[in-house]
């Protein structure tokens, strides 16, 4: 299912010859359309990686989970930290899960 | 690294057990030794610290001590003789975050806690270059060129170049720190605002394991520090898990970094920041609160509460700017021309019956550079708490000429336990101020200290003055802590002006707070109100989800 872009939070990168979610697509998907927001220009060739969703820095790119997984109502939301990524599922009956996944390959310097 | 704590000398009782702080510390796997130093701002207090401090592989310092600024400034110049790098070394204000804001038992797991937190800055710590470059820095490796930093950038320091990439033009950084703020990637540094450093500071915080939701504090380094601190000082105190991260400016906080809190269970990430005032750091709040928005939009849809992350505007007390005397104005707008901010129009006032052009100012725009001041033909504009009148009269007064003090002046002197002794005459010095008509001088050995007060209290009896001069040392460091004792002893309506010890001085004080032209009351923040409002309120959400 393709990548959803939240009109009201994408800017287009200020509208930028390649906006960031046009650089990180693996299958050269995304690109600005209409009114300088991003768009997906074929739905079906989306494989939800979901780089486009973390690479927005405005987070304005919403993944839909493909229905074998998930119907309708059902999302998953990356947000971006520094060393890490906190990746909160929410399935069709409202049940919500979360997931903290460092990104770094750092030792582990916050335990005590 | 090692943790230093100071000690006021001759102190009579200690004020946090040390001997309970070292015992915390020791189990701190990045500190490798915790020592308690006395009167770290005296040379021989430096002296001590040089002793014991062996810099080497990984060396760092966190000092824990009152005045943290004044501190850095202090113990700044000895690092290379430490062997200390510039970016491994903090000073923590632990009198004002600890002492001050947690009174009680809740003070031990405060002063823990920020030492905490800047054990894990220092350690995260690492010269990648900004030092050298002295400007904002930016990695290139990591860059995306999406462009924000040199959008965002109120004074066109960033610039792009052949290849897409930004580059910062040295001569115009502001170290601002907007382009901090606006990174997705995270790969712009100040010298002092690493994005990895705060981050590793704020996931270390804990909590003490009560139901007291953990509250991380954004405060800028211009306005809303300094005057939490000043708050602090003068009785607030914070909610229980409430610490405090400062910054150059809201603009500065990137959202990764709320992102990093909340996932390691912070409950609340507050920002404190300017509102409508003249401050407005290259409209760093604007930038803070569209980022804000957008997060918490994000976070809306995580099914994690808004009100989680807030900004707190912190109303300015709008007295300063520059005050106009219409009847002078002859509205020639020379001011307007020369004004770099844009903060004066022309109105029409009643002056003595009739209707006259004159220039009037924006108090929220004006920023009380003096230039409209300094060029104004007429002498119509003076600056709001320093007026020519008054400069003049602090010169006179420098120079011992024609000072006339107010009947009922009075002036404290301060001896330092006695150590000023031989490098002041204080009779000779009391002698003068008599003769030039200062009738109440007293002389107390201990400022410092509320005994101190107390004593200053009961010498000056029933009838107060308005108005008190304290010929003390330092005042940056012992100030905050002199007026609040001098409120504890009940001289919380006398205003207080501090300054040298010296005669010139000394009159040169009085005669600036008897110019002052006082404008309105300071507006005082119901952040109290807001702190509880925001504490209860997360109660009710419940524990931050990641923590389970």
């Amino acid at each position: 299912m393709p990548p959803k872009v939240l009109l009201n939070k994408c800017d287009g990168c200020k509208a930028e010859k390649e906006p960031l979610c046009e650089q990180v697509c693996p299958g050269n998907l995304m690109t600005l359309g209409e009114g300088n927001k991003a768009i997906c220009r074929d739905d079906r060739d989306c494989w939800d990686c979901m780089s486009c969703t973390k690479a927005c820095p405005q987070s304005a790119i919403e993944t839909r989970v493909p229905y074998q997984i998930g119907y309708h109502p059902a999302k998953l939301i990356p947000m971006m930290g520094t060393n890490r990524i906190t990746w909160t599922c929410v399935d069709i009956n409202g049940k919500v899960e979360r997931w903290v996944i460092k990104t770094r390959n750092t030792e582990d310097e916050d335990e005590e | 690294m090692e943790v230093v704590l100071c000690r006021c000398p001759g102190a009579q009782e200690n004020p946090l057990d040390e001997g309970r702080l070292l015992e915390l510390l020791s189990k701190n796997k990045r500190v490798s030794k915790a020592v308690v130093i006395e009167h770290l701002c005296s040379a021989e207090g430096v002296k001590r610290l040089t002793e014991s401090i062996d810099g080497g592989k990984d060396a760092g310092l966190v000092v824990a001590a009152c005045a943290a600024d004044p501190l850095y400034r202090l113990l700044k110049p000895h690092l290379e003789t430490l062997g200390i790098p510039r970016q491994a070394f903090e000073v923590v204000p632990i009198r004002d975050w600890a002492l001050w804001a947690h009174p009680g038992e809740r003070a031990m797991n405060a002063a823990n806690d920020a030492i905490r937190m800047a054990t894990a800055r220092v350690k995260a710590s690492k010269d990648i270059g900004q030092w050298n470059a002295g400007s904002a820095y930016i990695n290139k490796l990591g860059c995306d060129k999406c462009k924000r930093c040199v959008e965002e950038c109120p004074v066109k320091a960033c610039v792009l170049d052949e290849d897409g990439y930004p580059i910062v033009k040295q001569e115009l950084c502001q170290r601002c720190g907007m382009c901090v703020g606006s990174c997705p990637k995270q790969v712009i540094s100040l010298p002092d605002l690493r994005i990895e450093e705060i981050s590793a500071g704020l996931r270390v915080l804990k909590g003490d394991g009560s139901e007291e939701p953990t509250i991380v504090a954004f405060c800028c380094e211009p306005l809303t520090f300094p005057a939490l601190t000043a708050k602090v000082a003068q009785g607030l105190t914070l909610p229980n898990n409430l610490r405090i991260v400062k910054v150059s400016c809201m603009g500065a906080v990137n959202m990764a970094l709320v992102s990093d809190a909340l996932s390691s269970g912070v409950d609340s990430v507050l920002f404190f920041g300017c509102k409508d005032g003249p401050c407005r750091l290259r409209q760093g709040d604007e930038l803070a609160a569209r980022r804000l928005d957008n997060l918490r939009e994000t976070l809306d849809r995580m099914m994690i509460d808004m009100s989680r992350v807030r900004y707190i505007g912190w109303p300015e007390a709008v007295s300063d700017g520059v005050a106009v005397n219409f009847a002078r104005c002859n509205g020639c707008l020379t001011c307007q021309a020369v004004c770099p901010f844009g903060a004066v129009e022309a109105a029409e006032k009643k002056v003595a019956g009739k209707n006259r052009k004159v220039a009037e100012r924006k108090e929220l725009t004006c920023r009380s550079c003096g230039v409209c001041v300094a060029s104004c033909p007429s002498g119509a504009a003076q600056p709001i708490g320093s007026s020519d009148r008054q400069l003049m009269d602090e010169i006179d007064a420098a120079c011992w000429d024609g000072f006339q003090p107010v009947a009922g002046e009075v002036v404290v002197l301060c001896n330092c336990m006695g150590a000023l002794n031989d490098k002041i005459d204080f009779s000779h010095l009391e002698s003068n101020l008599r003769e030039e008509g200062i009738d109440r001088v007293l002389l107390s050995d201990r400022l410092c200290a509320p005994e101190g007060w107390v004593k200053v209290r009961e010498a000056l009896g029933a009838e107060l003055p308005h108005t008190m001069v304290v010929g003390a040392c330092a005042e940056e460091f012992f100030g905050p802590r002199m007026r609040k004792y001098a409120r504890e002893a009940g001289l919380s309506e006398v205003e207080l002006g501090f300054t040298e010890a010296s005669a010139s001085e000394i009159f040169s004080c009085a005669a600036r707070m008897k110019r002052a032209i006082q404008v309105g009351q300071e507006s005082g923040c119901e952040l109290a109100v807001c702190l509880a409002e925001q504490v209860a309120a997360l109660k009710l959400m419940g524990p931050n989800p990641f923590r389970e």
